[in-house]
C-alpha cells in the first residue's frame, strides 16, 4: 500500500494562501451588504417623495429636521407609510429565508404555513360576522372597515390559529417538513373555503369589505403599528442570526446537522413560531403581501451565496428595499390612485425572478 | 476506547439494535459487515447520540455519550452518514469550515480556519477550494464531506459507505486517507462497508452484523467463507494472493 505522506497531528501549520483568499470573499460579501444599506437608504427617501400631494425633494429634507406646514404629512402619512414598509418587507424577506431552511423546501415562504388564509378568515369573520366592517360612505370610498382594531385583532387570531394546528402537529408527531409543507397546503383551502363560505351568506357590502381587506396596504400603519412590528421583527432578526451557523449546518440535512451537535427540531420548530409571530403581525395590520418572502432570499441567495450569516440580514433588506420601492410604484403609477402594493410586489417581482433564473442556468 | 455495552436501540417502536457489546480501540480501522437492514447504520446513528439507546450504553473513555452535550458529543465524535444526492451550493472552503462549527462561539476564528487550510493541503484539494460542492464529481464531494469530519478533530470516525458510488481509484484514495489519519491522529474509526475484500484490505478489526446482533468479531480470520454464507446466504471461496485474502462467488 502506498503511503500517504500527511503529517502528525499538531504539525506546524503552513500558509498557503487559502485563509487570505477566504477572508476576500467575506469582506466583497459584506460590502455588498454596504451597498444593500444604500440603497435602503436611497429607497426610503425616493418613497418620501411618493404620493398624491407632490412635495419636492428638497422640503422634505427640510422639513424632517424642522416643523413647517407640510409636517403633518410628513409626520403623519408619509413617514409612518414607509417605515411600515421597511419593517413589513424585512420580517418577510428575512421569514421567507428562515422558512426555505428549515422545511428544506425553496418553494416555500411565511404563508407556507397558512397565514396568508388564516388571517384573511380571521378578518372575514370580524367584517362579517361581528360586523366590524358595516358599511359607510365617507368621501368617495364606499367600502370601509369600521372597527379596525377588532379586524386587526381578530386577523391576528386567525392567522396564529391556522399556525398553531401545524406547530402542533409538528411538536406531538414529529412530522417530517414535507408533511408540514402539506399540513399547511390543507390548512390553507381548509380557511380558504371557510372564509368563502363566510362571504357566500354576506352582503354585497361586507364582501366587498373582505376581499378589499385581504389587498395588502402599506398605508394602514401607523406609529403604534409600527412599534410593535418594529419590536417584534427586531427581537426575531436577533434570534434568527444568533442561530445563523445552526442554519447553514441544517441546509446539509437533518442527519450533518445533529451530527453537528445541532437540536434541529427545536430549531425548526422555534424557527416556525417566530417567522409565524412576525408574519402574522405583518398581515393583520396591513393585509396579504405576497411573493416578497418567497423571492427575496432567492434574489440575495443567488447574489451571494447559500450562507446563513449573510442570508439572514440581507434577506431582511432586501425585502425591504423592494417594498419600499413597490409601493413607491403603486403610489405614483395611477397617482392620485393608489394601488395594493401586492400587485406591484408580484408584477415586479415575477420577471425579476425570471430574469435571474434563466441568467443563472446559462452560467 | 470506546465502548457499547449491552445497547438496545432502534426508531419508535421497532428494535433495530439487540443486545450489541463491542469496544474498538484507538489508532484501528473497524469494518461494520452485514446485509442491508442489519442494523450497521443504526449502529453508528446510535454512538453518536443521534438515537436514544432503549438499553445500555456507549461509552467513551470513562464518558457516558447519553450524559454529554450534543456539542460535546460533536467535539468529539464525527459522523458521516450515507451520502444523499443533493448537496447545497456552498463552496468548498465554507463546506468544510462548517465541521468547525462545534467549537465556533460566535464566529470562527484565525485557528479554526487555519485548521481548515491544513486539512485541505493535507488533502490536496487546493484547486477546489472555491468551487461549489454541485461542481465537484463524486469523488471530491465525499473528500471534502471527510475532510469536514476531520476539521472536527474528532477521536472518533464513524464513516457510512464512504466509498459507494466511487470508482476504485476514488475508493483506494479514500480509503487511504481515512488510514492515515486513523494512524497518525490516533483516531478510533469505524466504516460501513459493503465490499468485503475492500475492507480486507484497509481495516483492522471486523465486526459482522445480522438482524441486529453481532454475528462475528475479531480479525481478518473472522472473514471467511463460511462466516459469510451464514450472514448473506451465498457460497463464496477464498484464495491468497500476495499475502492478500480475496473473497469471490
Amino acid at each position: 500500500m502506498a503511503k500517504l505522506n500527511l503529517p502528525m497531528r499538531g504539525s506546524p501549520y503552513i500558509k498557503s494562501g487559502l485563509m487570505q483568499q477566504y477572508l476576500q470573499l467575506l469582506y466583497a460579501k459584506a460590502g455588498i451588504g454596504f451597498l444593500f444599506l444604500l440603497c435602503l437608504g436611497a429607497a426610503f427617501l425616493f418613497s418620501l417623495t411618493a404620493g398624491s400631494l407632490h412635495i419636492p425633494f428638497d422640503k422634505i429634507i427640510t422639513t424632517l429636521f424642522w416643523q413647517n406646514d407640510l409636517s403633518y404629512v410628513i409626520y403623519n402619512i408619509r413617514l409612518p407609510r414607509s417605515v411600515a414598509a421597511v419593517i413589513a418587507g424585512a420580517s418577510l424577506g428575512v421569514s421567507g429565508c428562515v422558512i426555505q431552511n428549515i422545511l428544506k423546501n425553496p418553494l416555500a415562504s411565511p404563508f407556507t404555513l397558512g397565514i396568508s388564509h388564516g388571517a384573511a378568515f380571521g378578518a372575514s369573520v370580524a367584517i362579517i360576522g361581528l360586523g366590524a366592517g358595516i358599511t359607510h360612505s365617507c368621501g368617495n370610498e364606499s367600502v370601509s372597515v369600521f372597527n379596525v382594531y377588532m379586524v386587526v385583532f381578530a386577523a391576528f387570531t386567525g392567522a396564529i390559529a391556522a399556525v398553531s394546528i401545524i406547530l402542533l402537529l409538528a411538536l406531538v408527531k414529529k412530522v417530517s417538513p414535507e408533511a408540514i409543507v402539506l399540513a399547511g397546503v390543507a390548512m390553507s383551502s381548509l380557511f380558504g373555503a371557510s372564509t368563502m363560505a363566510l362571504q357566500y351568506f354576506a352582503t354585497d357590502f361586507q364582501v366587498s369589505a373582505t376581499i378589499f381587506w385581504t389587498f395588502g396596504d402599506i398605508g394602514k400603519a401607523g406609529w403604534v403599528e409600527n412599534l410593535i412590528m418594529g419590536i417584534c421583527f427586531l427581537a426575531c432578526l436577533v434570534y434568527f442570526y444568533v442561530q445563523r451557523w445552526n442554519y447553514n449546518a441544517l441546509l446539509w440535512g437533518d442527519d450533518v446537522a445533529k451530527g453537528l451537535g445541532v437540536n434541529s427540531a427545536s430549531l425548526r420548530l422555534m424557527g416556525m413560531l417566530l417567522c409565524a409571530l412576525i408574519v402574522s403581525l405583518c398581515t393583520a395590520f396591513l393585509g396579504i403581501i405576497g411573493f416578497v418572502g418567497l423571492i427575496a432570499p432567492h434574489i440575495v441567495r443567488m447574489i451571494i451565496g447559500n450562507d446563513y450569516r449573510f442570508l439572514i440580514p440581507y434577506s431582511a433588506l432586501f425585502g425591504a428595499v423592494f417594498l419600499l420601492v413597490s409601493d413607491s410604484i403603486a403610489k405614483m403609477i395611477l397617482s392620485p390612485v393608489i394601488l395594493p402594493v401586492g400587485i406591484i410586489t408580484s408584477f415586479l417581482g415575477a420577471p425579476m425572478f425570471f430574469y435571474l433564473l434563466v441568467k443563472r442556468s446559462t452560467l | 476506547m470506546l465502548k457499547v455495552e449491552h445497547l438496545f436501540a432502534g426508531y419508535d417502536s421497532k428494535i433495530v439494535l439487540k443486545d450489541i457489546s463491542l469496544q474498538f480501540h484507538r489508532g484501528t480501522v473497524t469494518a461494520l459487515l452485514g446485509p442491508n437492514g442489519s442494523g450497521k447504520s443504526t449502529l453508528l446513528k446510535a454512538i453518536d447520540g443521534l438515537i436514544k439507546p432503549d438499553n445500555g450504553a456507549i461509552i467513551l473513555d470513562t464518558m457516558n455519550i447519553d450524559a454529554m452535550t450534543k456539542n460535546d458529543i460533536a467535539q468529539s465524535i464525527a459522523y458521516l452518514p450515507q451520502s444523499g444526492n443533493s448537496y447545497p451550493s456552498c463552496n468548498v472552503f465554507e463546506s468544510i469550515l462548517l465541521g468547525r462549527k462545534p467549537y465556533i462561539s460566535f464566529e470562527p476564528t484565525k485557528h479554526d480556519m487555519e485548521i481548515v487550510e491544513k486539512t485541505i493541503n493535507n488533502f490536496n484539494i487546493d484547486s477546489l477550494a472555491f468551487r461549489t460542492i454541485n461542481q465537484l464529481s463524486g469523488g471530491e464531494i465525499q473528500k471534502v464531506l471527510i475532510a469536514r469530519a476531520i476539521v472536527q478533530e474528532p477521536e472518533v470516525l464513524l464513516l457510512d459507505e464512504p466509498i459507494n458510488h466511487l470508482d476504485i481509484k476514488n475508493q483506494i484514495e479514500i480509503l487511504q486517507i481515512i488510514r492515515c489519519y486513523t494512524i497518525n491522529y490516533n483516531l478510533i474509526t469505524v466504516i460501513v462497508f459493503h465490499d468485503i475484500n475492500r475492507a480486507l484490505q484497509y481495516a483492522d478489526k471486523f465486526v459482522v452484523l445480522k438482524e441486529g446482533y453481532v454475528y462475528s468479531e475479531g480479525d481478518s480470520k473472522i472473514v471467511n467463507p463460511e462466516i459469510m454464507k451464514g450472514v448473506y446466504d451465498i457460497d463464496l471461496d477464498c484464495i491468497e494472493y500476495k499475502g492478500r485474502k480475496l473473497l469471490f462467488v
